[in-house]
Formats: C-alpha cells, sequence, structure tokens
C-alpha cells in the first residue's frame, strides 16, 4: 500500500493540505461549516441510537420497551431466521458448515498466488470436486444419518449464497457462448444471440422472474417442471448472461485483430484459440465491467421476495411480521443491509487488488 | 505425436468451412421451430386441463379490481386494457420524477466526490458506497416500513412547515386553487414567460436594434413573472388539508407506496449518476482546468464554463442507461404494492390466468421503453457530432 501514497510527503504535510481543503477558500469554510453542523446534529443521534441506548443480548422483547435506542435483541432473538429462514431448525448447523466450505473454497481460490503454482488448476479442481459435493450432501441429507430437507426449505443466506454463486458461473459460461455467437460469420447464429441479448437487456428482472414462476409450469409438461428455486436460478442465469455477454463483446473487440490471426497461423482450430488466446486476454481485461455485473447480480437475487421466495431478504420481512415483536424493524433492514453491504463490498475490493496485481503481473510476464 | 507420412487426404465434406456453416444454421432454425412447437404444444394441453384458452380477448372484458391510486382514474369496471393504461402511466408517473431527482442529486454528489473539501469527499464518497451495495428492494421496503409504521396518524402529522403533514397516510400538502377564467390568465402568461426566454438568444442576431433590445431586457421576463404572482397572490384560494376521521381532506397527497418507491429510485439511482458524472468529469484533461484557471476564471466558471460541458458528452450516454435502468428497476413497485405495470399484470394474472399474454404484454412495453430511450440517445449523440463534437 505504500506505493499508494506519494513520496516524501510527511504527516505534517498531508495535515496541512486537509486543512487547506477544510478552510483554504471562503466556499470551503462555508462547505466545512454546513457538513460539521450536519454531522454534529446527525452522528451523536446515531451513535445514542445504535450503541448507547441499544439493547443488546438475547434479552427478550420487554427489556426494549423501556430503551429508546435500537433493539438488538431482536436481532439476536431472530438471527438464526434471518440467516436460515425455513431451514429445518435443528439441522441449521448444516447450512451453517456448508457456507463455510463454501466459502472457505472461494477463498481458497481467490488467492491468486495459488495459480502460478505447478498443478494450480488440478488443486483447484479437486478442492471444489470436494466442496461443492460437501455442501450438497450437507444441504439435502438423506445419507449418512442426515435428514432430508426438500430444496423448497432452503432460504436466507444460503439460498442467496447459492443463487448468486450458480447464476453468476453458469451465467459467465452462458455469456461467452452468447458473446463469441454475437460476433459469429454465420448470420443466422449472429442474429439469434443479438435478438436474445437484446430483448433480455430491454425488460426488467422481475419480468423474467415471473417467466420463471408463472410460464414455465405452461409451457413445459408436468414432469419436467422443476422446483421454484430452480426456475428463479435458471432466470438469473438467463438474465445475466445477456448483461455479461455485453461486457465480453467490448473486451472481444477490443483485442487486435492480430491475435486472431496469430492464433489461425500457428494452427489452432477455432476453440482452441478462443481458450489459449483471446478469451484469457478477454476477461483479464473486462474484469472491473463484469465484477460490477456480479455485484449487480448478487444484490439482484434479492427480488425472488417477489416471487414469494424466502431469500435473506425474504426471511428478514417474514422476521419483521411477528405479533410479539410489533413495531421493530429498522434493526432487521440494518441487519440484512449490512450483510449485504459486507458480501459486496468484498467482491468489489477484491476485484480492485485482483486488478491492481494483473496489472503489475501482467508486465513481467 | 509421430508426423505421420501419409499422403494429403481432403477432409470429408461436411468438415468444410462452408458446408459446416450451413449445417450448424440449419441445425439451430430447426431446434429452435422445434422448441416452439413444443412449448406451444404443451401450453395448449395445460391450458386446456385448466378449460382456459389463449388469446388477447380478455383486454377488452371488465376488470373488477381496484388499483391503489392512478394518474388515469382507472377503476372497478374498466376494461383490462385500461388497466394496462393506467399500469403504464404510474410507472412513467414515478420514473420520471425520479430521474429528475436522481439526476439533481447525482450530479451535486457526483462533483462533491471531487471537491476540494475533504469533509464534503468524505460524506459524499460514503453516500455513493453505502447506498450502492444495498439492494434496492430493501432501500424501498425500509422507506415504505418506515412511513407506515413509524410515522404519525393524520391526526398527530408531523408538520416541518404549515401546510405539510407528513403521517402514515404520506405526504399531504396545501394546493392553490384557481377558478377557470384565473386559471387561462395564469397559463397564458407562463406561455408568454416561456416564449419571452426561448426568445432571449435568438433576439441577438435579430436587425431591429430596438425590438432586439428590448427583447432582451431582462426586466421585461421579471415583469411577467411579476404579473404572474400578484394575480395567483389576488385570485387563487389556498386549500389546506384538514384531518377529517382517519384522514386528511383537501390539499393533495403522495400515497406512502409512491413516496418510498420515490425516494428508492432516487436515492439508489443517485449513487450510480453521481459515478457518471465522476468519470466524466475526470475524463476531461487536466490541461483544460489549468488553461481555464489561466485565463484567470474562478473554479465555479471553470467547472460551468469548461469542465461540465465536455463532462457532458461523456456522461450521456451512460445516463441514458441509467434511465433505463430506472424505468426497469420502477418494476420493483410491486414488492410494496404501488400500481405499476408490473404490479397491474400480476393483478390480471391472478384474476384470468392469461400469464402468457400478460407476460408478452409487459416485455412489449418495456422493449417499447428501451427503444425509445436509446432512439433518443442517438438523436443526441448525433446532435453532439454535428456540433462538431
Amino acid at each position: 500500500m505504500s506505493a499508494a501514497q506519494p513520496r516524501g510527503r510527511s504527516l505534517k504535510q498531508a495535515a496541512r493540505g486537509v486543512f487547506k481543503g477544510l478552510f483554504g477558500t471562503p466556499t470551503n469554510i462555508v462547505l466545512t461549516l454546513i457538513i460539521g453542523a450536519l454531522l454534529v446534529m446527525i452522528v451523536p443521534t446515531i451513535f445514542r441510537w445504535t450503541i448507547l441506548d441499544s439493547v443488546w443480548g438475547n434479552v427478550g422483547r420487554e427489556a426494549c420497551a423501556q430503551a429508546s435506542g435500537a433493539c438488538w435483541a431482536f436481532i439476536a432473538a431472530k438471527a438464526r431466521l434471518i440467516v436460515f429462514g425455513r431451514y429445518p431448525y435443528d439441522d441449521q448447523w448444516r447450512a451453517l458448515l456448508a457456507m463455510v466450505i463454501f466459502l472457505g473454497a472461494m477463498a481458497f481460490s481467490a488467492d491468486w498466488r495459488r495459480w502460478r503454482r505447478p498443478h494450480a488448476g488440478r488443486t483447484l479442481a479437486i478442492v471444489w470436486l470436494i466442496a461443492l459435493p460437501a455442501c450438497a450432501v450437507l444441504m439435502t441429507g438423506g445419507v449418512f444419518g442426515l435428514r432430508y430437507v426438500e430444496i423448497d426449505r432452503w432460504s436466507g443466506l444460503p439460498l442467496t449464497l447459492m443463487l448468486s454463486a450458480f447464476g453468476i458461473l453458469f451465467a459467465l459460461l452462458f455469456s461467452i457462448l452468447l458473446a463469441l455467437g454475437r460476433q459469429s460469420k454465420l448470420p443466422v447464429v449472429r442474429w439469434i444471440c443479438i435478438a436474445y441479448i437484446e430483448l433480455i437487456r430491454g425488460v426488467p428482472l422481475i419480468s423474467i422472474l415471473f417467466m420463471a414462476a408463472l410460464m414455465l409450469p405452461i409451457i413445459l409438461p408436468d414432469e419436467l417442471v422443476v422446483s421454484k428455486i430452480l426456475r428463479a436460478q435458471i432466470a438469473f442465469i438467463m438474465f445475466f448472461a445477456a448483461y455479461m455477454a455485453e461486457v465480453l463483446r467490448g473486451g472481444l473487440q477490443a483485442i487486435g485483430k492480430g491475435q486472431y490471426e496469430a492464433a489461425d497461423t500457428i494452427g489452432l482450430t477455432y476453440w482452441q484459440g478462443m481458450r489459449r488466446i483471446i478469451l484469457p486476454q478477454v476477461l483479464r481485461l473486462t474484469i472491473p465491467s463484469l465484477v460490477n455485473i456480479f455485484i449487480s447480480a448478487f444484490k439482484d437475487t434479492s427480488l425472488v421476495v417477489i416471487i414469494s421466495m424466502h431469500d435473506l431478504l425474504g426471511t428478514t420481512n417474514a422476521a419483521i411480521i411477528d405479533p410479539e415483536w410489533l413495531g421493530i424493524y429498522v434493526e432487521a433492514y440494518v441487519f440484512t443491509a449490512m450483510i449485504y453491504f459486507l458480501f459486496c463490498g468484498g467482491i468489489s475490493w477484491y476485484s480492485q487488488s485482483l486488478e491492481r496485481h494483473l496489472k503489475s503481473g501482467g508486465a513481467r510476464r | 505425436m509421430t508426423v505421420s507420412s501419409e499422403t494429403y487426404r481432403a477432409p470429408p465434406f461436411w468438415r468444410r468451412p462452408a458446408v459446416r456453416g450451413v449445417l450448424i444454421q440449419a441445425g439451430l432454425v430447426l431446434g429452435l421451430i422445434g422448441a416452439t412447437w413444443f412449448f406451444v404444444s404443451n401450453a395448449v394441453v395445460n391450458l386446456a386441463k385448466n378449460s382456459l384458452t389463449m388469446g388477447f380477448d380478455f383486454l377488452w372484458s371488465n376488470a373488477s379490481f381496484e388499483l391503489g391510486e392512478s394518474v388515469t382514474g382507472f377503476a372497478a369496471g374498466d376494461s383490462f386494457l385500461d388497466a394496462f393504461y393506467a399500469g403504464i402511466a404510474n410507472t412513467l408517473a414515478v420514473s420520471i420524477i425520479s430521474i429528475v431527482a436522481a439526476t439533481i442529486l447525482g450530479v451535486v454528489i457526483g462533483i462533491t466526490r471531487l471537491a476540494s473539501n475533504p469533509l464534503a469527499r468524505l460524506l459524499s464518497g460514503g453516500y455513493v458506497e453505502l447506498v450502492r451495495n444495498i439492494p434496492l428492494i430493501l432501500q424501498m421496503m425500509f422507506w415504505y416500513a418506515l412511513i407506515t409504521r413509524s410515522f404519525p396518524s393524520p391526526r398527530r402529522a408531523l408538520q416541518p412547515f404549515e401546510g405539510l403533514f407528513l403521517s402514515n397516510r404520506g405526504i399531504t400538502f396545501s394546493t392553490l386553487r384557481l377558478d377557470a377564467l384565473h386559471l387561462w390568465l395564469v397559463g397564458g402568461l407562463a406561455v408568454l414567460l416561456l416564449v419571452l426566454l426561448l426568445l432571449r438568444r435568438p433576439a441577438r442576431a435579430l436587425k431591429a436594434q430596438q425590438l432586439a433590445a428590448f427583447l432582451r431586457d431582462p426586466r421585461l421576463p421579471l415583469a411577467v413573472l411579476a404579473a404572474m404572482l400578484v394575480l395567483v397572490a389576488f385570485t387563487a384560494t389556498l386549500d389546506v388539508p384538514k384531518v377529517a376521521g382517519f384522514n386528511f381532506r383537501g390539499g393533495a397527497s403522495i400515497t406512502p407506496e409512491f413516496t418510498a418507491v420515490f425516494f428508492g429510485l432516487t436515492i439508489y439511482s443517485a449513487a450510480f449518476i453521481a459515478e457518471n458524472v465522476r468519470s466524466g468529469i475526470l475524463g476531461v484533461t487536466r490541461g483544460q482546468r489549468e488553461a481555464a484557471s489561466a485565463l484567470g476564471l474562478r473554479p465555479g466558471p471553470v467547472m460551468r464554463l469548461v469542465i461540465l460541458p465536455q463532462a457532458l458528452r461523456v456522461v450521456v450516454p451512460p445516463l441514458a442507461s441509467q434511465y433505463l435502468n430506472i424505468v426497469k428497476n420502477s418494476s420493483l413497485a410491486v414488492a410494496i404494492g404501488y400500481p405499476d405495470i408490473m404490479r397491474v399484470a400480476t393483478i390480471i394474472i391472478s384474476e384470468t390466468g392469461k400469464a402468457i399474454e400478460v407476460i408478452a404484454i409487459i416485455m412489449a412495453i418495456y422493449l417499447t421503453f428501451s427503444l425509445i430511450i436509446s432512439y433518443l440517445m442517438n438523436v443526441y449523440n448525433r446532435s453532439i457530432m454535428a456540433k462538431g463534437g
């Protein structure tokens, strides 16, 4: 991080710069005073509400009645409902363990120092080949003496993570096909891909979700109609693939013609050339834009509440309608908002550092 | 792999690029036709099971539901087609107002993010990071819950200033009421004012010096404005809302649903617009700013006359897609019960069971919105190019 700071600048100089920014010009003095007054009014109120006057610990509803601040006791009482939702209460440790394994595997794969090591691909493949079935077994059960939990009871954070992770992964794979199809020399392939991408990008996600929820059961024979969660999953994949394809198209167009010709010249087939020469460069170029789509995909999984599914937002809504805790909702929304904030912020922080790493490493290779 | 010494053999005919291309495309077309046929035949079977039919005739039959609010004045007994119109009007109403508000807020925050004042930078940066990383639908639900659960009842409504009431029935405010004659007079003066303002620039090129000076005299529009204000002040009556029973009577009000959707869309989209504005301003090269300063311009005029006009060209395309996003995101209103087009669609589906037709209609409507906005975008781009952009 030391490279980010301008060199040879002492703390004193920095402080002087900040002071000049705050009080250097008449406009800045006025701005500082206005913002300062606002902060003086708001910050203590928020601090009192969240910390000083709040009720902590699982102490029940009555303790909150006297306090004027936040009722974190509500979160203490409802955290398991918000995080795990309708998953059977006694088996929620399984969902927790599955999430830990999943996020652990993610963190393991995210470490770019590992990518250059020999057999990196094989190691990662083995990790995921263990992690994914483990998660599936833990969530579903039915073997090793674990109780069977049908997929429609998956809810809360595990559902949000599943919808977004698989949605992003398969949408990315699908979008590569779409982007390549859009560049194809075959007119029919090109037209179909263009029509698909533009159609999807022109309509809101909810209409695709409605299609999955209400239309699929009509246009498919009964034996092919899968559970609602899987239908929503398909809708997400279809929707975000169109947006990612548009980003990838930009990347494909930015790659010099020489790269395509070089791939042809050394005798690679179309798919070999794409996989080994073109796509790695395209993905590297488009990381920032792709990550923006990943983040909105993560946030937009919350739209499934509209087709009455219980993802993280759905379970939050279920928690606040409890008549015993009537009138408490701010705490619940703040809690859930913080979970979304941490995940989205984490993804964007990771992508920024990855981008920096690729920029510095790209020159060396 | 050893190099074989076999003589060259031409690949079989299906490996030839031209033949393969035709085969692939024919396969795709056949696959699409087959899939469509499969879906349609299933739909026919499944609909017959529930004794439903396909078709758009239902649009002209009467709807038996009410909408919470409607710009077009929809009421039960009107046709389903009218219900769709009401939904479109409601969607457009909340979208357009949010677009205006989000643009203003977004430009202010985007400029503030590059301010020299660190406190202002910190505040706007925090706003953008916080708002962008929380789902819009959660924010809308929060605003809705805040209004309907935490705001007082009309009897104890908050009154930030005279004539404005905040309650769990939404925002209620006083309105001015003019009789028809005076309304026409005020309207005429407003048109006159607009024409005068529009004429100011072309008037500069007029040959007739006296007329030009008269048209460019700043006192002229001010006089018209004053006449308008005097007319309103002496003839209008104030319609102040009063509490009657459990609600207000008189004045005008904005429902909690509308307010929540408006707040959510504005606050959320402003963060994205701010980022577009910021990168647009950063895109204007440093030399431009320095040249403007060297000419002796102060920071305000530098921004207004040099930076913003150039940044605008970069900002407009992403801004247009943000506007389109606002229109599409307004469909989240369905989650809190604002009767936008999506909400109307769900009601109609549950009343008639016409899922396929209704979903096709809403998709067509949103595609139309998209096409219109991208058309306007292209027109704008071309006009900028024509100016030598």
